[in-house]
């Protein structure tokens, strides 16, 4: 990752914004070991999905190479550092997830964050995470390739749903208040009242 | 709504209350990036072990490492695992219903069309203890690691980049007053008659307004603090000096070493006996 193109405001927002997705992945990690766990193997893989949104969020707002990959590492960071069941394996997730994101944003040559590379990204993000879920903990050895099959349909979905619509409307309400003015994503935005 | 002193990284771990090289407990003297090698070298042995009582083994020697190597409490160590009963359940659950060799397995009861299998019940325990491994792993490493000195650690050791260290310590560090902001905002739309639901269904509205002015807040802070870093010249050189440095010392090495040797004599131990499967029959 360089960070030699990023000026220093890029870097602290992408960060703040990192840090602020790794609580919430905290917070979803607390659920998802305790309510979710109602939800039964292939079907939780419905909720997954807002685990993709640090390495969605971040890239919206920021627009920068390395952008995804940062936001996604670093929220993963938080919400390991937090304490969460997965421990360090939150860090293998993140950088799977990240580096899916990040791919698809790269063949955009980090040119277009909008419709349909943002849920593409999150679309793959999902993909490569079910599939690090399925060797790491085994699921192959315990269910059914049709139930892990459709684990994985379930898990794209929501990573769709819940990481990418979800950052678009995050990063669209904020650019809304002038607050990311300067940034890629706030150009022209504020409204002359 | 968050707990204070789980938020405030500098409350429990401030810089003078570090210990010093040569003191506090054995795991909190090693080597962050190090200690994390030694983590991360178990956790993939244990990806690879398929039964229940190899795992086991594991978490049992990782509690007693973090008892009487981290100075931790087992009140400490259990308490944060006591969620996993839940996870554990969950998975039984799971694997009676979807666990693949349930066919072919012979039932050991039979509850109408469900039978409960070996199969599944040996699924189950291999995927519960691995979990408890994993946790209990990282659970130890951030109870003995400030993560300061973890940031740090990557720097002098990874080569990581020190932009991304420090703008990631400064997010880390911008916590505690999102929790105050969070007050804050809250106070304001009380003054304004905003009611405050309670109750499961009011959380998404209560999320909505305060989501918005939060991440807006941290996002404006962040750019004041971007000014403030630019005026102290931060990245305007390759290189920086630091007040702090992380090192590896011999008994790092050491501390790697004997955990490779140690788990390595478990799953030796436990394949000799025929315990240990190490694939999928």
């Amino acid at each position: 990752m360089s960070f030699k193109d990023w000026n220093t405001r890029e870097l602290v927002v992408a960060a703040v914004l990192a840090v602020v997705v790794g609580v919430i992945f905290w917070g979803w990690g607390l659920l998802w070991s305790s309510a979710f766990q109602a939800v039964p193997f292939p079907a939780s893989y419905s909720l997954v999905g807002l685990w993709m949104l640090g390495g969605l969020l971040v890239p919206y707002v920021v627009r920068r190479p390395g952008a995804a990959l940062f936001g996604e590492l670093v929220a993963a960071f938080v919400s390991m550092a937090m304490g969460n069941q997965w421990g360090i394996l939150t860090m293998a997730s993140g950088l799977v997830q990240g580096v899916g994101s990040e791919a698809v944003f790269a063949c955009y040559r980090w040119r277009r964050f909008g419709f349909p590379t943002l849920y593409l990204a999150a679309a793959l993000a999902g993909a490569l995470s079910i599939l690090l879920d399925t060797f790491v903990y085994g699921y192959y050895a315990a269910y059914t390739w049709s139930s892990i099959g459709v684990a994985a349909i379930l898990c794209v979905i929501s990573s769709v749903v819940l990481g990418g619509v979800l950052a678009w409307l995050l990063g669209e309400a904020l650019a809304r208040t002038g607050a990311l003015s300067g940034l890629a994503i706030g150009a022209g935005r504020v409204k002359k009242v | 709504m968050l707990p204070g002193g789980a938020l405030d990284p500098f409350l429990s771990s401030a810089e003078d209350a570090l210990p010093a090289p040569g003191r506090g407990h054995y795991l909190e003297r090693r080597n962050p990036v190090i200690k994390l090698l030694a983590v991360v070298l178990v956790a993939l042995a244990v990806t690879f072990l398929f039964d229940p009582v190899t795992p086991a083994v594991i978490f049992l020697l990782t509690l007693a490492v973090g008892r009487w190597g981290g100075g931790l409490s087992l009140r400490a160590l259990l308490r944060p695992l006591a969620i996993f009963l839940l996870a554990g359940f969950a998975i039984l659950v799971a694997n009676l219903l979807f666990n693949k060799d349930n066919a072919v397995s012979p039932a050991l009861v039979s509850i109408g069309p469900f039978k409960v299998t070996v199969a599944a019940l040996w699924a189950a325990g291999s995927l519960w203890f691995r979990l408890l491994c994993f946790a209990s792993l990282s659970l130890v490493f951030v109870r003995t690691t400030p993560p300061q000195d973890l940031i740090l650690s990557l720097v002098h050791q990874l080569r990581l980049s020190y932009k991304a260290a420090y703008g990631t310590m400064v997010g880390y560090r911008m916590l505690p007053l999102l929790q105050n902001d969070y007050i804050t905002i809250r106070a304001a739309q009380r003054v304004r008659g905003v009611g405050e639901k309670g109750g499961v269904w009011h959380i998404w509205s209560r999320t909505r307004r305060y989501a918005l002015p939060l991440l807006t807040g941290a996002v404006r802070r962040a750019g004041r603090v971007a000014v403030a870093m630019d005026a102290r010249a931060f990245g305007a050189f390759p290189a920086r000096t630091y007040r702090r440095r992380m090192v590896v010392r011999k008994g790092d090495l050491l501390f790697v070493a004997a955990t490779v040797v140690v788990v390595a004599a478990v799953l030796l131990a436990s394949w000799r006996l025929g315990i240990a499967r190490f694939t999928v029959t």
